[in-house]
C-alpha cells in the first residue's frame, strides 16, 4: 500500500479503537485513574484531526507523522509507549514508496521491540506487552513453520497473534501488577483485566482484522465491569 | 457531580487561559501547554518541573522565584507528552544547563526521558531528578519505586532555592537527589475526586470509611478502613512515615497537605496531633507548611511529609521563594 492507503488503514484503525475507549476507562478505574479511555480517545482524534495534512507523504513519513501527533496529544504512558513502537516501523521501511505484507514480519518485530525498548515491561507484569509479546511470538513461531511466505502463511501467523494476545489478555486478570500505576495496589490489582493489555488487544484485532478480512470469533474479551 | 466548567474537554486549555489573564505579570506562555517565569534570570541553571493537571496549585504555581523557571502540563492526571518539557526548558535556558525534575510515575518517567533525549540532542545539557516520597507505595528496601506525592514540593523548594544562588548543575541535581532521599510521605482519602471528562467518582467508601495510602490520583490505596479520628490519624501517618527512616530524624520540615474539599481547619487540628505525636518522639519541626499544595481536584483527604533537615537543607528551605503555590520572604 502507499502512504496514502496506509492512512486510510490508520483511520480507519483510530476510529475502530476510540469505540472501546469508555470500557478502558472502566477497567482503568478499577486498577488506576480512570483515564486509559480519555487518553485513547484524545490520540486517535488528534491523528483524525490530522492525517489529511500527510497522507501523501511516504509510508515512513505517514508513520512518523501519526507518531507524532498521538505523542504530543496524550503523553501520559501510552503515548511514549506507542510513538516509539511507530517510529521504529518507520526505520524498518524507511524510502519505500510501499508497504506489503513481506514487510509485516519486520513492522511487527520493530514495533514490538519499540514498546519493549521505552517502557522496560517484561512478561507478567501485567502490561499490553503481555499482549504484544505472546502476540509477535505466536506470530514469528508460525511463520518458521510455513514452506512458503506468502499471503495465506501471513493469514494464518496473524490468526495465531490474535489468539495469543487473546490468551495473554485474559491471563492478565489473576496476574499481580509490578509495573506503571495498577503496582501500587499490591495484591489488590488480581482479580481484573489490566486496561492497557485490554486495549493493546483491541488494537491487535482491529489491525490483524483490517489486514486480514478475518474476524477472529471467539476472541471478544469480557472486561468484567 | 457539579463542577463548575465551560467544556469537560477544554478544562486544560481553559484554566491556562485564566491563569494568564489572572497573573500576566508572572507568566509566560510559550507552548500549547508550556509556561516560564516572566523575570527569567540570565545565570542560573533552569528548573523545569511538570506533571498531569488536576493536582493544582501543583504543578504551574511553583513557577516563581526560588522554585521553577518553567513547568509542562499534561492531561488530567497524565504525564504531559515531551514536547511542553523541550518547550519550557529551551524557552527558559541559559547556559547553565537545564534540571527536570518530576513525580516517580510510569508515564511521567517516559515522558521527560524522551524530552532528556531530544534536549541533549539539541546541545543542552541536562540532569534529571526523579521524585518518590511515598512510603505507602513500595517498602523502603525498594525505595526506588516508590511515588511522587506531596514531598515534590519539598524538593522544588531545595532545588529553587539552590538554583537561586547560582548552584551548578551538578550540584543543584544533588541537593534535589539529597532532598528526595530526606523525603516521606503518606496519605489518606475518605471521598473520591472526579474527572471532569468522566464524571465517575474515583473510587466508592462507604459513609465510614476511609482508603489509606492511596496517591494523588484517586487511585486505589494500600487499605481500606474505617475513618480515624484525628489524633488516631495522626499517630497512624506519623508513625509509618517516621518509622521509615534508617535513623529516627532529629529535625524536620513537616507539610500537611489538603487533597482539595478537606477543610483548612481539618488540617490544623491534624496538624496539632501530628506535632504532639513528633514532640513525643523527641523530632523538633524547624518549619511546618500546611494547606493546599498537591491535590486531586475536590478528593476529601490529606497527606503528611517529612523532611529529615541537616543545615543544608534547612538553608534551602528556609530562602525566600515566591510563587502562587509557595511564597515566604
Amino acid at each position: 500500500m502507499t502512504g496514502s492507503e496506509l492512512a486510510d488503514l490508520i483511520a480507519f484503525v483510530c476510529q475502530q479503537w476510540q469505540e472501546t475507549s469508555d470500557t478502558c476507562s472502566l477497567l482503568d478505574n478499577e486498577l488506576g485513574d480512570g483515564d486509559h479511555g480519555i487518553s485513547i480517545h484524545t490520540g486517535t482524534q488528534a491523528i483524525l484531526a490530522r492525517l489529511e495534512t500527510y497522507k501523501d507523504g511516504l509510508p515512513s513519513e505517514v508513520l512518523k507523522a501519526v507518531s507524532r501527533d498521538f505523542l504530543s496529544a496524550v503523553g501520559a504512558s501510552i503515548g511514549p509507549l506507542y510513538a516509539t513502537g511507530l517510529l521504529r516501523m518507520a526505520a524498518v521501511i524507511a524510502n519505500q514508496e510501499w508497504v506489503d505484507s513481506r514487510d509485516v514480519p519486520a513492522l511487527f518485530s520493530a514495533f514490538v521491540q519499540g514498546l519493549s525498548d521505552r517502557g522496560k515491561a517484561h512478561l507478567g507484569e501485567k502490561t499490553m506487552m503481555d499482549v504484544w509479546l505472546p502476540a509477535l511470538a505466536a506470530f514469528q513461531d508460525a511463520l518458521k513453520e510455513m514452506v512458503l511466505l506468502d499471503e495465506e502463511a501471513l493469514q494464518k501467523a496473524c490468526q495465531h497473534a490474535v489468539r495469543a494476545g487473546n490468551e495473554g489478555v485474559q491471563a492478565t486478570k489473576e496476574m499481580v501488577a509490578t509495573k506503571g500505576r495498577a503496582s501500587r495496589l499490591g495484591i489488590r490489582s488480581k482479580g481484573f483485566i489490566d486496561p492497557g493489555a485490554y486495549s493493546a488487544f483491541q488494537l491487535l484485532r482491529i489491525v490483524m482484522a483490517k489486514c486480514t478480512g478475518l474476524s477472529f470469533p471467539g476472541t471478544v474479551v469480557d472486561p468484567g465491569v | 457531580m457539579k463542577k463548575l466548567l465551560q467544556n469537560p474537554d477544554s478544562v486544560i486549555e481553559d484554566m491556562l487561559e485564566g491563569v494568564i489573564r489572572a497573573y500576566p505579570g508572572r507568566y509566560r506562555q510559550v507552548g500549547v501547554r508550556a509556561l516560564v517565569r516572566r523575570d527569567l534570570s540570565r545565570d542560573k541553571v533552569a528548573v523545569i518541573i511538570g506533571g498531569g493537571s488536576g493536582h493544582e496549585p501543583a504543578f504551574l504555581g511553583y513557577v516563581g522565584h526560588g522554585l521553577a523557571d518553567g513547568v509542562a502540563l499534561g492531561n488530567m492526571f497524565a504525564s504531559p507528552s515531551p514536547d511542553p518539557i523541550v518547550e519550557a526548558a529551551t524557552a527558559s535556558h541559559s547556559g547553565r544547563g537545564v534540571l527536570l525534575l518530576y513525580g516517580n510515575y510510569a508515564g511521567d518517567v517516559m515522558n521527560f526521558e524522551m524530552a532528556s533525549e531530544f534536549l541533549q540532542a539539541a546541545g543542552i545539557k541536562t540532569a534529571s531528578v526523579v521524585i518518590g516520597d511515598d512510603v505507602a507505595s513500595a517498602p523502603s528496601e525498594e525505595s526506588e519505586r516508590r511515588r511522587g506525592i506531596a514531598g515534590e514540593i519539598l524538593v522544588y523548594k531545595i532545588a529553587g532555592a539552590a538554583a537561586e544562588r547560582g548552584d551548578s548543575l551538578s550540584e543543584c541535581a544533588r541537593l534535589a537527589d539529597k532532598a528526595v532521599h530526606a523525603c516521606r510521605s503518606m496519605g489518606a482519602a475518605w471521598s473520591p475526586c472526579y474527572l471532569p471528562q468522566t464524571g465517575r467518582p474515583s473510587f466508592e467508601l462507604g459513609a465510614t470509611e476511609m482508603e489509606l495510602g492511596l496517591g494523588v490520583h484517586g487511585e486505589p490505596g494500600l487499605e481500606r478502613m474505617e475513618m480515624l479520628k484525628a489524633d488516631r490519624l495522626a499517630d497512624l501517618l506519623t508513625e509509618r512515615v517516621v518509622r521509615d527512616y534508617a535513623e529516627i530524624p532529629m529535625k524536620v520540615c513537616v507539610l500537611v497537605n489538603g487533597l482539595g474539599s478537606t477543610s483548612m481547619m481539618e488540617l490544623l487540628i491534624f496538624y496539632r496531633f501530628v506535632h504532639q505525636r513528633l514532640e513525643s518522639l523527641g523530632i523538633q519541626v524547624h518549619k511546618a507548611h500546611i494547606g493546599e499544595f498537591i491535590t486531586s481536584q475536590e478528593m476529601g483527604g490529606c497527606s503528611l511529609t517529612v523532611m529529615a533537615l541537616d543545615e543544608e537543607l534547612s538553608e534551602m528551605l528556609d530562602a525566600p521563594c515566591n510563587s502562587l503555590g509557595m511564597s515566604q520572604v
